[in-house]
């Protein structure tokens, strides 16, 4: 909770008084509250304190945000810290072009799973980080690049880039409209200082809005197809970590076909998916796929919840997966599935599906009418062959 | 979604979404996710400042509550009568803005 607290005082400095007191006392509580969130999803309590951490946002920003509140100078004074302000970013940007090229350190970096962003072919230094944000709206908000890397990835490919502190701007070649990226400060924990990263999200989404293909393929290391530009999530020697990425379009995918009658799925994914959680058996299954294909095994927990794991296929058609229970019966309908989602755990009912190839993500925000038209073409249910066999 | 267009309706987002019922800060980031199907996405910090900024106006009012999971106390806002107006006021802008705009959106 250190650092939590380190962060309620920094963003709080200036205020004074019960202001302060009262500010402080309502982070406190937003935190404790995003922790317990992350908790009930499976996470260790220190991921899930920095996931809140991380979730919250810069502490640069509110403390501005929360000084400007309560804390208003005349309009003189403004103009006048406007003016130096002015000054010293102009100078600040010439001095720290050079800075910026420095790769992050595993150690100071705010997440513990992340890779470098590379271009097709191309090494260049940056960092993607993965982090699980809050609820569904950041399963996919989830991955966060590395801005100045990705800037240099598209340019490299003949995207023109332009940056303000809010977000990316990128004109890819034979589009009309502009694709917008929104830019986050992520907080490194050790320093409390932020640097300025790509919400993946936020990119996929203005992409697909703005009509471009986007497709993920492989899994360690994926390539990502946006439009006609494509770059590597991770190298050699830092891989990046695909499964949250598979893991938040399955879940997503779930939710709505889950509850087609509501169009909310957002918040409910807090408490009715369970991520990949480290406690589950570990299943190694033999499949009727490919090698290279990704797959998914859902089960219900018997509580309304469902366990999801993803997992790609191996060379002799093995996929390694974990699961809430070593005995499981898979069956063909994915309906049954659901229909069971609350009944008898000791069932052991589950689904194998194999994700299409190139996982389209212009349905990333998918509507109940999209699922219901696309999903075959999304997932392809799989039987195993054989028993599953456990590997505890 | 675009920040300005985010900021420039924030008010009337936090203003509608504490419209039935008293709020604290994470149900209203999860209520205006929901209802827009997550096209706003709050930077969570960010939040406050505004949520802070409403309450000095008058427009919304907080108060500490008791949690019921054991954790430190939320703070609840609801919309005052003076929000309530403001609130009608931006509606009927909106409203008005998108009628205006109709005939530019396409199909």
């Amino acid at each position: 909770m250190n650092n939590h607290e380190n962060y309620v005082r920094e963003a709080t400095k200036g205020l004074r008084g019960a202001v302060r007191r009262n500010t402080q006392a309502e982070l406190r509580s937003h935190l404790h509250e995003r922790t317990w969130q992350y908790l009930l999803l499976g996470y260790t309590q220190a991921e899930a304190e920095r996931k809140a951490l991380i979730d919250i946002g810069d502490v640069r920003s509110i403390r501005r945000s929360l000084n400007q509140v309560h804390t208003p100078l005349p309009s003189t004074f403004l103009f006048a810290i406007a003016t130096l302000i002015i000054g010293a970013c102009a100078s600040a940007t010439l001095s720290d072009s050079r800075a910026q090229v420095t790769v992050l350190s595993r150690q100071s970096a705010p997440c513990n799973s992340y890779a470098d962003v590379m271009p097709a072919g191309q090494s260049i230094q940056g960092h993607a980080l993965v982090h699980a944000g809050g609820g569904l709206a950041s399963c996919s908000g989830s991955i966060a690049l590395d801005a100045e890397a990705l800037s240099l990835a598209l340019r490299s490919q003949g995207v023109r880039v332009e940056q303000n502190a809010q977000s990316l701007t990128l004109y890819f070649p034979n589009t009309t409209a502009p694709v917008q990226a929104t830019i986050v400060d992520l907080l490194s924990p050790q320093h409390l200082k932020s640097k300025s990263y790509i919400e993946l999200e936020s990119l996929l989404a203005s992409a697909t809005r703005t009509g471009l293909p986007i497709a993920l393929t492989g899994w360690e290391n994926p390539e990502l197809h946006v439009g006609n530009v494509q770059f590597n999530l991770g190298t050699k020697t830092q891989p990046f970590n695909s499964a949250e990425l598979y893991l938040s379009y399955v879940v997503k995918s779930l939710l709505l076909a889950s509850d087609p009658a509501q169009l909310g799925p957002i918040t409910t994914s807090m408490r009715d998916v369970r991520w990949q959680v480290p406690k589950g058996v570990p299943l190694s299954l033999t499949t009727t796929s490919v090698p290279g294909k990704i797959m998914t095994l859902i089960t219900p927990n018997g509580d309304g919840s469902f366990f999801v794991d993803v997992a790609p296929v191996g060379r002799k058609q093995e996929a390694s997966f974990f699961a809430p229970r070593q005995k499981l019966t898979f069956v063909r309908d994915v309906n049954e599935l659901f229909e069971s989602r609350s009944g008898d755990p000791q069932q052991g009912k589950a689904v194998l599906l194999e994700l299409a190839d190139g996982l389209d993500f212009a349905h990333w925000y998918p509507t109940v009418s999209d699922y219901s038209e696309k999903a075959p073409e999304r997932f392809r249910i799989v039987l195993p062959i054989g028993k599953p066999k456990a590997r505890i | 979604m675009e920040a300005n267009n985010l900021r420039g309706h924030l008010d009337l987002i936090l203003l509608a979404t504490l419209q039935n019922e008293p709020l604290y800060g994470v149900r209203i980031i999860q209520d205006a996710n929901t209802r827009t199907e997550g096209y706003f996405q709050f930077k969570e910090g960010t939040l406050y400042p505004a949520l802070h900024r409403l309450e000095k106006q008058g427009l919304i009012q907080g108060e500490f509550r008791a949690n019921s999971n054991g954790g430190p106390p939320r703070k609840y806002y609801k919309l005052t009568s003076k929000g309530q107006q403001e609130l009608d006021r931006k509606q009927r802008d909106w409203q008005a803005f998108t009628r205006a705009m109709q005939p530019y959106g396409g199909e």
